[in-house]
């Protein structure tokens, strides 16, 4: 049974009118306090304690650059980041990591500084750390701010399940895939098809970014004048 | 609710700008609205720990936001500031301090519509124009429209790309309501031919919210933890520590109405016209007032959505209410004695990952609202139950120049429509302005439940499941929104008018709408894909 949750028992109130709390009948058990979830078979899995706010599993993951890592307190903690799925063989096919390379370049000097790009292999028999360091550096990946990660089976199923609600590696033949975002420090998550514009990509990612302070009159958003360039995908003032 | 007030011009501060509108010189806004949107504390419960203030996003201070009132004929525009605390300042971690308003389901241009990728951040504005005209004007030739057109409950919510689902479960939500000559607002109207449906404080908006809150009495987004997990080691076979990131969607511990929990309402011994609504996130609900908790009392019917039926339905029965449906009901109170208590009761069971319906119903249900009767016997009841609304609009399939087929689908953990995600720059269905189409939706899983929902234009569904459907079935009528059930398939005829831009289409269970369960059409002057013509069927129905 869920006991995560519970309902108040008779809950009542004596104020008048409505938009007030009223007694209710239905309830069968008590708030209680929305912990942190603990796995019940946590011996077998290691230390799959989901982290944060984002509540992303801690496994260990190698880099291309052969260095061993913890995914969440190395590459996600207290940062904005884009984590995504891919495989070398499946590229071709799906080019995600060529639509991400789009992405990182409008990010420029941001990228490694505001934002870290994660990129998982689904195929971590094929994809070693030698073929994914080529691979990379093939396709023109920046060497700061992005990491190709690879991670035993039992691990990537712990992420898979994070990122894509079942535990298995996306099927990479539908082509249907997300690149999930999220700003971990506040714990804002989102995801986004891989293959819509770059600059939509961007503006959704940078919206995730730690806010500064508004000053100033207000500004317009939008809609812009009909007809006046802007993006093609909204209607915000350029 | 408080209903919204007009603000001078003057007071739009850069004014707005006639050149971002489409028809601007047709529909000049007669009234002018500011809504702000900020973090607010609010009180759900005045009972501990509610009383010590959920943090929200609110407009105008206040969720839901006030109630606006248009007629058809006057025009009206809202400013929206978004003055919510950047990212990473505001106490509410969950939802993204940007955002866009979709009036639901009004007929306006698309700069005006909410799209998903017209979102503000913190210190920006976006003017909303609503020209408040009920839809076909071009085709008739004037600036009035065809009032077999006419919406009358729409509401109005956060439908910002990515985040729309913890945007209104933070508490961007509130009502729209439209009136014209007919639905007059005013039931002591004597123009021949006024509604004169209860009004005043005996129409009562009611939005309905399933909120999860902690222990500190904050609501909670759940990501995780929401689908139980096979672990034959604890007692019952399931446990909750689960690491699958809920995509299907967000189930609540909480009955809200107007964001207050499980709340009361006094209600004299008359009529009462309650615009019921489910807000979502992703709970269905099968609703009926009760006195115990089980046998529905009956009420009757007067809308579909946003939409007359022709003629008034009474029932004695359980009515769907899946998310963005609603409703108008009208009760007489006058039938029951002071002190008896109606109860809104739910009696659908909804999967605890939010996806849908489990297919049973509860053992015992639950009780979301209490209207007690109070007072003596109102003699002096003025509201009216006309026998007849309107007339729909025929559907006249000769018009008809194209059909399509959505297919909403699950693959990769992810919700698609014709097997693709969401992007905003993809427009998957060009659409000739003042034509006609048939929409056939289908969902193509077995498991789950999608609330279909198409921006802009009603439709008259024509057949469900492969059966027409007539009147006096409970889908007969118009609709913006669709119940698909699992295997279910529904086609609809709609047309397409008076504007051109890109709108959307998608599930309005908000988390498969983030999870990419959503398409973009667009209405063009000179679209190519509408002239490939079905053969004309000269047949006209209703």
């Amino acid at each position: 049974m869920n006991n995560r949750r519970k309902f108040l028992v008779n809950f009542s109130s004596g104020a008048a009118g409505l938009l007030l709390a009223g007694a209710a009948a239905a309830a069968t058990t008590d708030v209680v306090a929305k912990e942190k979830p603990k796995y019940a078979d946590q011996k077998s899995l290691g230390t799959d304690m989901l982290q944060g706010s984002g509540e992303f599993p801690e496994v260990t993951v190698e880099t291309s650059e052969g260095k061993t890592l913890k995914l969440y307190k190395d590459l996600v903690q207290d940062k904005v980041v884009l984590i995504h799925y891919m495989s070398i063989r499946n590229e071709a096919a799906f080019p995600v990591v060529a639509k991400v390379l789009e992405i990182a370049k409008r990010f420029g000097s941001k990228l490694g500084q505001d934002v870290h790009i994660i990129s998982i292999t689904s195929d971590p028999q094929y994809d070693t750390t030698a073929r994914l360091r080529v691979f990379a550096k093939h396709m023109g990946v920046p060497r700061k701010g992005w990491d190709f990660v690879r991670m035993s089976g039992e691990s990537s199923t712990l992420v898979a399940s994070r990122m894509h609600g079942h535990a298995h590696h996306p099927m990479p033949k539908a082509l249907v895939d997300l690149i999930q975002y999220g700003n971990e420090t506040v714990g804002l998550w989102g995801g986004f098809p891989a293959n819509i514009e770059p600059d939509d990509a961007v503006l959704r990612v940078t919206s995730v970014f730690p806010g500064k302070p508004v000053s100033g009159p207000l500004r317009r958003g939008g809609p812009r004048p009909l007809g006046a360039p802007g993006m093609s995908f909204n209607n915000r003032v350029a | 609710m408080p209903i919204a007030q007009p603000v001078p011009l003057s007071q739009l501060n850069p004014p707005p700008d006639p050149s971002s509108h489409q028809r601007w010189d047709d529909f000049v806004p007669k009234k002018y609205y500011i809504q702000t949107l900020s973090e607010v504390l609010w009180e759900y419960s005045d009972q501990y720990p509610y009383n010590q203030g959920s943090w929200s996003y609110g407009m105008n201070g206040i969720i839901p936001g006030e109630t606006f009132v248009a007629n058809y004929g006057e025009p009206l525009l809202i400013r929206r500031i978004n003055n919510l605390p950047p990212v990473g300042q505001g106490h509410i971690k969950f939802a993204l301090p940007s955002s866009t308003i979709h009036t639901h389901n009004g007929h306006q241009a698309s700069e005006s519509d909410g799209f998903p990728a017209d979102f503000t951040f913190p210190g920006e504005f976006w003017d909303h124009h609503y020209p408040s005209v009920y839809a076909g004007c071009d085709k008739l030739g004037n600036l009035v429209g065809d009032p077999r057109e006419a919406l009358t409950t729409l509401w109005y919510h956060d439908h910002r790309l990515d985040f729309t689902a913890p945007n209104t479960y933070a508490g961007l939500t509130g009502f729209y309501l439209n009136f014209d000559k007919q639905d007059s607002n005013n039931e002591n109207d004597t123009t021949p031919g006024a509604f004169r449906l209860p009004s005043g404080k005996y129409d009562v908006p009611l939005i309905l919210h399933d909120v999860a809150f902690d222990k500190y009495g904050q609501a909670a987004w759940d990501f995780v933890g929401a689908v139980p997990r096979v672990n034959p080691e604890v007692a019952g076979g399931f446990d909750s520590h689960n690491t699958t990131y809920t995509v299907n969607g967000m189930i609540g511990d909480r009955f809200t109405v107007n964001r207050r929990i499980q709340p009361f309402f006094r209600v004299e011994r008359r009529k009462y016209r309650l615009r019921v609504l489910n807000g979502g996130p992703s709970r269905l609900y099968s609703l009926a007032f009760t006195m115990d908790g089980k046998t529905p009392e009956p009420v009757v019917i007067i809308t579909n959505d946003g939409n007359f039926i022709p003629a008034p339905l009474t029932v004695q029965d359980y009515v769907d209410y899946w998310p963005a449906q609603r409703r108008d009901v009208i009760i007489d109170f006058a039938k029951y004695k002071k002190g008896d208590k109606l109860y809104l009761t739910n009696r659908l069971e909804s999967r605890v990952d939010g996806a849908g319906q489990t297919g049973r119903y509860l053992d015992t249900n639950d009780l979301i609202m209490r209207f007690d009767v109070v007072g003596g016997p109102v003699n002096n009841d003025p509201s009216r139950i006309p026998e007849f609304f309107r007339d729909m609009p025929p559907v006249d399939l000769s018009e008809v120049k194209r059909e399509r087929e959505w297919k909403f689908d699950y693959t990769n953990g992810l919700w698609t429509i014709n097997d693709k995600l969401m992007d905003p720059d993809r427009v998957d269905a060009h659409i000739g302005k003042e034509t006609a189409e048939v929409w056939t939706i289908r969902n193509d899983g077995d498991a789950w439940s999608h609330p279909i929902h198409t921006h802009f234009e009603e439709g008259i569904i024509l057949e469900f499941n492969g059966k027409p459907v007539l009147p006096g079935d409970i889908r007969y009528g118009r609709h913006d929104t669709y119940q698909l059930g699992p295997g279910d398939e529904i086609k609809f005829f709609g047309r397409w008018r008076d504007f051109v831009g890109r709108y959307i289409i998608h599930c309005h269970n908000t988390v498969h709408e983030d999870h990419a369960m959503m398409a973009t059409w667009k209405i063009e002057s000179d679209s190519t894909e509408s002239v490939a013509a079905i053969t004309p069927v000269k047949k006209t129905i209703g």
